[in-house]
């Protein structure tokens, strides 16, 4: 057939309406392939379908829209709802409140845990504070057992230090262990001094400059160590300037010790 | 991407929103046609209900070569409408109106009168088409 005959014997309409058998069918889409100006044909048919369709189109009352949805929905297979479950009885009206219920948990539970969490965490800084000063306190125990043992050796003379006139309140013991060259001086009472003041210890020997030894404040302590020197004389203690002096001010002595 | 397209893609997708797509774009137009071929409305709902719910199942049957998605849905919508007009209850109710009394009188004139209004509300396009259309919709449909 040649395209005008294809035209003018309404197969193209008939096909589209799917009004053809098989064989038919098969015939014009032979056509159609053959024929490219078929092709433009039955695509012009169509849309002049659709077209008139729409410009004689009723709109389908209210409810109809609906009505198709809930029939689609219980056919199943809708995989994504385009709007939110519509409210009413059942789970579908429990919904909201259910996840608002839920949020609403979650939110508290997660305050309590940043909050507990918080206490934790201060109750964690207190025991590591706490055991900061047991460690503290430990040491200072074990560095006086450790003074205690060094003064206690049999080796360890302990001296009564002498007061000088105007420092008359001065008391003080002397330990020496010349063997391990070791002093130390516990501290029972002791001058007040300014804030840029100290005590320092000084070794006197015949024929040489006092020679200047440890400083300290006496705060809190009760025995320090102190430097020993070999061949030593006496020891004496003075006010001096805070850092210490290389010469002693020998108006603020306060005790000596001869060993 | 053409709004068939994407109509097509979000049903064969399952999502709802390729029915609403759907009905908002041809809705009108095949219910006026299922209106005219069974003249009642509760059953051209029923077709165009029915026309969805096949549309919806049977997607992936689709084939874009062959035809534009409207003359696929309207084929669908046809066949619908045939079943309809079957069935004993549209027979009996048919038969109450009397349209057959009328069919050599008041529906030749009311077809070709909305024939003409088919035509006028076409304006531009070729007799060709119009006479065609005017065969299809109004005489290819059993009465």
């Amino acid at each position: 057939m040649t395209i005008e005959e294809i035209r003018s014997s309404g197969l193209l309409e008939y096909y589209i309406l799917d009004l053809l058998s098989e064989s038919e069918k098969q015939e014009v889409e032979g056509y159609l392939q053959e024929f490219p100006e078929l092709r433009k044909d039955k695509i012009d048919i169509e849309n002049a379908l659709h077209k008139y369709a729409s410009a004689m189109g009723i709109e389908p009352r209210q409810g109809v829209e609906q009505n198709i949805l809930d029939s689609i929905r219980q056919m199943g297979g809708i995989k994504t709802p385009s709007e939110p479950p519509s409210t009413g009885t059942g789970l579908g009206a429990l919904l909201p409140w259910l996840t608002g219920l839920l949020a609403l948990s979650l939110i508290i539970a997660a305050y309590s845990f940043f909050n507990l969490r918080g206490e934790l965490n201060q109750m964690q800084a207190n025991y590591a504070d706490a055991q900061a000063k047991c460690d503290s306190l430990k040491d200072e125990q074990n560095q006086t057992i450790e003074i205690l043992r060094k003064v206690n050796n049999p080796d360890s003379r302990k001296l009564i230090m002498s007061p000088t006139p105007g420092f008359q309140e001065t008391e003080l013991f002397f330990y020496i262990n010349e063997n391990s060259q070791e002093n130390y001086i516990q501290i029972r009472k002791l001058p007040l001094i300014a804030d840029n003041e100290v005590f320092q210890l000084w070794s006197l020997k015949d024929g040489v400059n006092p020679i200047p030894l440890s400083t300290f404040t006496g705060d809190g302590t009760h025995i320090i160590p102190v430097d020993f020197e070999n061949g030593t004389g006496t020891y004496a203690i003075t006010i001096e300037p805070k850092g210490g002096s290389l010469t002693p001010n020998l108006t603020k002595l306060i005790c000596t010790v001869g060993v | 991407m053409t709004i068939d397209l994407q109509i097509i893609e979000l049903i064969k997708s399952g999502n709802e929103q390729g029915l609403r797509l759907l009905y908002k774009h041809y809705a009108p137009a095949l219910h006026g046609v299922a209106l005219r071929q069974l003249r009642n409305e509760m059953y051209a709902e029923e077709a165009l209900q029915n026309t969805f719910m096949k549309i919806w199942s049977k997607i992936d049957q689709y084939d874009a070569t062959k035809s534009t998605l409207y003359t696929w849905m309207i084929n669908i919508l046809r066949n619908s409408s045939i079943d309809i007009s079957r069935t004993q209850k549209f027979q009996v109710e048919k038969k109450t109106i009397s349209i057959d009394n009328n069919v050599h009188s008041s529906s030749f004139t009311e077809s070709r009168e909305f024939s003409m209004d088919a035509k006028s509300s076409l304006e531009g396009m070729e007799d060709k088409y119009s006479i065609v259309l005017d065969y299809l919709y109004l005489w290819l449909f059993p009465k």
